[in-house]
This record gives structure tokens, C-alpha cells and sequence, in this order.
């Protein structure tokens, strides 16, 4: 027996989501009593949107089926895989340090890794753009435009 | 005449140094995401919303409407010089545009459609000014089923029209009116959907949703791409030949007229507006022949009709609050983000700020001729810049922007968040761009529905009752027919016709 295509697996992931959506719009109240008569809901425009989105993403899965393709991949495979991995972490990593080494301290890092690491620049190319960037965007962001960067207890 | 006169008055405000500034720097950031690879006119355009909060509304617009239309002008240079192009409304120049470069006459393919491009955004303007004003005030007696039938009009439209697939487009559609959902419901204040994060109760913020699937999810898709190009050949010459000159001049009229009119329909893109000069065009040459092979009027046109549509998309942003594109849809959220609600009222209410608006987009498009004739060898060498080099310190201006919105990186982490859905949306070639529709005019779609059903006693038959809405309606299926109809034919164009290396960053 084939195995469905990441593409059908996903498909059907999308429908089992929007499913269990529409459970949750089925909690809410559908029509409300106001003066004497009713009117929708808080849950009357969810549990219609929900509908039809389970609606159409079955019909989504059937065509998908239907296309009978195996090896469409979500994500890339090999050296591609390996550089959103490490550009996607280096964002994360910036995210978890910003708010105690300071943005700029955090930005550096997280352009060094990028460019370094993810672009196969050389280290001392790589540390000077990424310094140079940082500051650039922190004076531009902090002091040009008043964005509250984060920042160390330096200041910066 | 009173429209030209507040039309001029918008110029004061618009020619005003600082605006100019603001105008002179959206057309530049624009143009080059336009040449750059990778980052289209609507992840360019969502990307640095954040950079206008501290902006007043009047610069914030200015600046992001300088983006939309620069990049118009900046996607024709990769058309024409490396047969990619900056973005869909440009594929179709590729078709004429880039034989003429291989002939040596890129210069003559760039300056007719700068100058097309210039002549189609200045009729979209004259259309603005005498038009919107008129079509604002028929919309003032819009009631809420007239305005439910035209955003569900304009929402259907854009899904069912932007990309491969109708379900998947319609799921992109209905999916950005579920985001729209989360939050408190406006009349009863029950939470739906936060799912226990205090962080949803407010609702999600739009700048998240669009930097997340729109920028984010674009730059990751785009990691593998190298685009170190070069273009060594100097760009000179840029008129036509003298036997040229009259074809250019009544395909750049016709692509103008042409582009007004359908840029006004919400979802009939400049990209389709393109398409349908070239086609009239190359139906009324003497020798159909040539195109395909470096006919003028192949680049004249299109070039002519993208820049009107997208200028003439502006009327049912600004009049009735519908964008027509993609790009518009980020421009409307803009105007939500700065306290401006786009309908018939913006004219009444905030008539400076719409005039300038307005009058900034002529103030543009001169900067924009100036640039693309004078310094088009200057645009030529930056398309090498390579994107490893652009698109790190590009990620770390959206981590900014989503953070800037309340100073918290949980922010950070929901935009996370949808650039991986976002990214995965793509890889299953669900368009992105209706989200974004979806999404700002979500809670107003939910809003008027209710509104019409308590004003009726009969349910949805109230429409059958209210002649525009109807109308509205009914226009609706017309248009969506017609236009599956350009679209069916838009794609054997481009199976048979076009070599095109189109990998274009649309949303």
C-alpha cells in the first residue's frame, strides 16, 4: 500500500484543526435573546465560518488524495533544512536574549550566527557586519524613531 | 472644481519638506524591493508598517503608499534586464521587455515604461481625485447589508481569484476571518478563542499577522536564493525609435484606460490589468507577430495598465474601506493601526489627510520618472547586491517591529508563530495574500451581518429587499466569472508564451 504524501497527511491535519475549532464555536451561544427577540451570537459568525472552513478543507484533502503525490515535502531536506533550522533558532535565540543582554549585545549574536554559520561568511567579515548592522539599527530604531529597544543595564 | 481645489490644498500638505521626505523614502524603499530578489511589494510593505508607529498618520501612509507604488516601477527593471520579474504585475514584461534587452535596447524597454508607468499612475491620480470623492458620497447611504454585500464582495473576490488553487484560496480566506475572531466579541464581550492567554484577549494584532506570514515566512522560503547577478551591460538610449512612437503612445493611453477601469474592481490586480493590454494590444498591431520578440507596445502597455490599477485600487480603499490587492490590504491595516477608519466618512472626517495622501502620489511618480530615467544604472547595480547579505539584517527589522507594537516579546513569539504558518501555507500553496484582506475586514463583516439580521424579520432575505446590496451581489458572481475566465486564459498565456523565470514573491 502507498504511503499519503506529506501534502494529504497535512491536509488532513488542517481539517482535524478546524474540526476541533468548530467544536469550540459550537460552546459559545449561537443566538442570544435582546428585547424580546433574537438576534446572532457570539457564536453564530464563528460557528459559520468554521463550517465552511471544515467544508472546503475537506474538500481540499479529496483533491490532494485525488493528485495522488507522494513525495512533496513541507519542509526542505539536507543543507536547506539544516540553514532554516539555524536561521529559525538564531531568531529564537535573539528573542531569549534581547531582554537581558540588551538588543544590541542580542542582535549582534543573532546576525553573527546568521551570517557565519548560516551563510558560510568568513568569522571576521560576518563579526563586522554584524556589529555594524546592530548598532546601525539601534541607533536608527532608538534613537530616530523612539522604539523602547531593550536594553542591558549599560544602556544598550 | 472643489476636488481640485482640495486636491491642491493635499499638495501643500503632501509638498510640505517633511512629507516630501517621507515620499521620497517609501518610492526609494520601494524601488528597491522591487530590484532586490526575494521580498515583495506586500512583505515589504508589512515589514515596515512597524517603522511608521512613530509616525503621524499623515507621513505613516504617505510612506507605505511610496512603497506600494515603487515597487510597481522597481519590479519592471528584473523584468527586463534578467527576465524575473520583481512581481506578478510585472510578468508580462518580461514577454517583450526582455527580447529588447537581448537586442541591446533594455534602455528603450525601461524608459517606455517608466514613462508608461508614469502616464498610467497620473490618470489613476486624475481618477482618484474626480471619482473617489463622488463614489464616497454614494456610499455615505450605504446601510450595513449594502456594506456586508460589498466587503464580502471584495473578500470572496480576492480569494477566489489570488492563487492556484479556489478552495485554497477560499480557505486563506476564511481562515483570516477565524484570526479576526479571537479575542473579546464585541457586543456580549465573551472571550472566543484565546484559548487562556490574557496576550488574545485584546484580539491579535494585525503588524503580527503580517510580518509573521507575510514578511517572515517570504525570507525563509527565499534562504536558498543566491541572486548574485550581473548586469554589465551600461543602460543608454532609452527612447523609441521614431517609426515606435505613436503605437507606444496609444498602447501606454489604452494600458492607462484600461488599467483605471479594472483597478477599481476589488481582486482584478494589476497583474490582470497587464494582461489584458497586452492581449488587446497585440490583438490590434498591424503584425501580431513581433510580440514576443521585442515589440514596444508590449512593454508600453502593461507597464501603462499596472501602474493604473494599482493607483485606481486606491478608490475602493479610500471610498468604500475594500481594498482591491494584496498590498492595499497591508495599506488598510496601516490605516487601522493609525487611528483612520477608510470609507466615505475618511473624505468628510479627515479630508487633509486623505488630499495629501492623494497629492503624495503625484509628488511619487515624478520622483519615480526621475529616478527610473536618470539613475536607472544606478537600480541596474543594486539588483546585484547579494540577498545572504540583506536578508539577516531584514529579519532583525521584523523581530523590531512585532516587538515594537507593545514592547513584549511575546509578540515576537506569536509573529514566530505565523511565519512558520505562514511558511507552511506556502510550501502547500495556499496563497497567503487573502488572509491579510480577511482579517481587517473580518470584525466589520461580523459586525454589519449582525446589525442586518437584527434590522430584518425574514433572515438574509432582507438583500432581496435592498436594491444596491442586491446589486452588489449579484456583481460579485459577474465579476468572479469574468475574471476565472482572464485568469484560465492569463495562465495558457503564460504555459505557452512566456520562458519567464517566475519565482515572484506575490503574498
Amino acid at each position: 500500500m502507498r504511503k499519503p504524501g506529506s501534502t494529504v497527511v497535512a491536509s488532513g491535519g488542517i481539517v482535524v484543526m478546524f474540526a476541533a475549532l468548530l467544536v469550540v464555536a459550537l460552546g459559545y451561544p449561537y443566538m442570544v435573546e435582546a428585547r424580546g427577540s433574537s438576534r446572532p451570537g457570539p457564536g453564530f459568525f464563528p460557528v459559520w465560518i468554521l463550517g465552511i472552513l471544515v467544508a472546503l478543507s475537506i474538500v481540499n484533502l479529496v483533491q490532494e488524495i485525488r493528485k495522488r503525490v507522494t513525495e512533496t515535502r513541507i519542509l526542505p531536506s539536507g543543507q536547506s533544512l539544516l540553514k532554516l533550522v539555524k536561521v529559525f533558532g538564531s531568531v529564537v535565540l535573539f528573542v531569549a536574549l534581547a531582554p537581558f543582554a540588551g538588543f544590541t549585545i542580542a542582535c549582534a549574536l543573532f546576525l553573527f550566527l546568521i551570517y557565519c554559520f548560516a551563510n558560510g561568511f568568513g568569522w571576521l567579515r560576518s563579526a563586522g557586519l554584524s556589529v555594524g548592522i546592530s548598532i546601525a539599527l539601534f541607533v536608527l530604531f532608538r534613537t530616530l524613531l523612539g522604539v523602547q529597544l531593550p536594553v542591558n543595564a549599560l544602556g544598550w | 472644481m472643489e476636488n481640485l481645489i482640495l486636491f491642491l490644498q493635499g499638495m501643500q500638505t503632501a509638498f510640505a519638506p517633511m512629507n516630501l521626505l517621507f515620499v521620497l523614502v517609501g518610492v526609494t524603499i520601494g524601488m528597491l524591493i522591487g530590484v532586490l530578489p526575494g521580498i515583495g511589494p506586500v512583505a515589504g510593505a508589512a515589514l515596515l508598517i512597524p517603522v511608521t508607529y512613530g509616525l503621524d498618520p499623515t507621513a505613516a501612509i504617505i510612506l507605505l503608499a511610496g512603497i506600494y507604488y515603487g515597487s510597481m516601477y522597481g519590479g519592471t527593471i528584473t523584468s527586463v534586464l534578467l527576465n524575473i520579474p520583481g512581481d506578478s504585475a510585472s510578468v508580462i514584461t518580461t514577454m517583450d521587455g526582455h527580447p529588447l534587452a537581448k537586442q541591446g535596447r533594455a534602455g528603450v524597454a525601461l524608459g517606455v515604461a517608466a514613462l508608461g508607468s508614469f502616464v498610467g499612475s497620473t490618470l489613476a491620480l486624475l481618477a482618484l481625485v474626480f471619482i473617489a470623492p463622488a463614489l464616497a458620497g454614494v456610499a455615505l447611504d450605504f446601510g450595513p447589508p449594502e456594506y456586508f454585500a460589498a466587503m464580502l464582495t471584495g473578500m470572496l473576490l480576492i480569494g477566489a481569484l489570488i492563487g492556484k488553487s479556489l478552495v485554497k484560496g477560499l480557505i486563506s480566506t476564511f481562515l483570516g476571518m477565524a484570526l479576526a475572531m479571537v479575542g473579546m466579541e464585541p457586543t456580549m464581550g465573551v472571550a472566543r478563542f484565546n484559548f487562556g492567554f490574557s496576550e488574545l484577549l485584546g484580539g491579535i494584532n494585525f503588524v503580527l499577522i503580517a510580518v509573521g506570514i507575510f514578511g517572515l515566512s517570504q525570507i525563509l522560503l527565499n534562504l536558498d536564493t543566491k541572486a548574485i547577478v550581473t548586469v554589465n551591460e551600461r543602460i543608454t538610449g532609452m527612447r523609441p525609435r521614431r517609426a515606435e512612437l505613436r503605437g507606444t503612445t496609444t498602447a501606454t493611453l489604452r494600458g492607462s484606460i484600461i488599467g483605471v477601469v479594472l483597478g477599481v474592481i476589488p481582486a482584478i490586480s494589476a497583474a490582470v490589468a497587464s494582461l489584458v493590454s497586452y492581449a488587446t494590444e497585440k490583438r490590434l498591431a498591424k503584425d501580431p507577430t513581433r510580440f514576443g520578440r521585442g515589440a514596444v507596445e508590449g512593454v508600453a502597455g502593461p507597464e501603462s495598465a499596472n501602474n493604473a490599477a494599482a493607483g485606481a485600487s486606491m478608490i475602493p480603499l479610500l471610498t468604500l474601506g475594500i481594498p482591491g490587492s494584496p498590498t492595499t490590504a497591508i495599506l488598510l491595516g496601516a490605516f487601522m493601526i493609525h487611528g483612520l477608519t477608510p470609507g466615505p466618512t475618511l473624505f468628510t472626517d479627515e479630508p487633509e489627510f486623505v488630499w495629501a495622501v492623494i497629492a503624495s502620489l503625484l509628488a511619487g511618480n515624478v520622483i519615480l520618472l526621475i529616478f527610473n530615467i536618470k539613475l536607472i544604472n544606478l537600480w541596474a547595480k543594486l539588483i546585484q547586491l547579494p540577498y545572504p547579505l540583506l536578508y539577516p539584517a531584514i529579519l532583525a527589522i521584523a523581530v523590531i517591529g512585532a516587538y515594537s507594537i507593545n514592547y513584549s516579546m511575546s509578540d515576537v513569539v506569536i509573529t514566530l508563530v505565523f511565519a512558520a504558518v505562514g511558511y507552511v501555507m506556502r510550501q502547500l500553496d495556499f496563497p497567503v495574500a487573502p488572509i491579510a484582506l480577511s482579517f481587517v475586514l473580518g470584525g466589520n463583516i461580523e459586525w454589519t451581518l449582525v446589525q442586518t439580521l437584527a434590522m430584518s424579520n425574514d433572515g438574509l432575505l432582507i438583500f432581496l429587499g435592498r436594491p444596491i446590496a442586491l446589486g452588489i451581489l449579484i456583481a460579485c458572481v459577474a465579476i468572479a466569472v469574468i475574471a476565472m475566465a482572464v485568469r484560465l486564459y492569463m495562465r495558457f498565456v503564460r504555459g505557452k508564451g512566456s520562458d519567464a523565470n517566475v519565482s515572484t514573491p506575490v503574498g
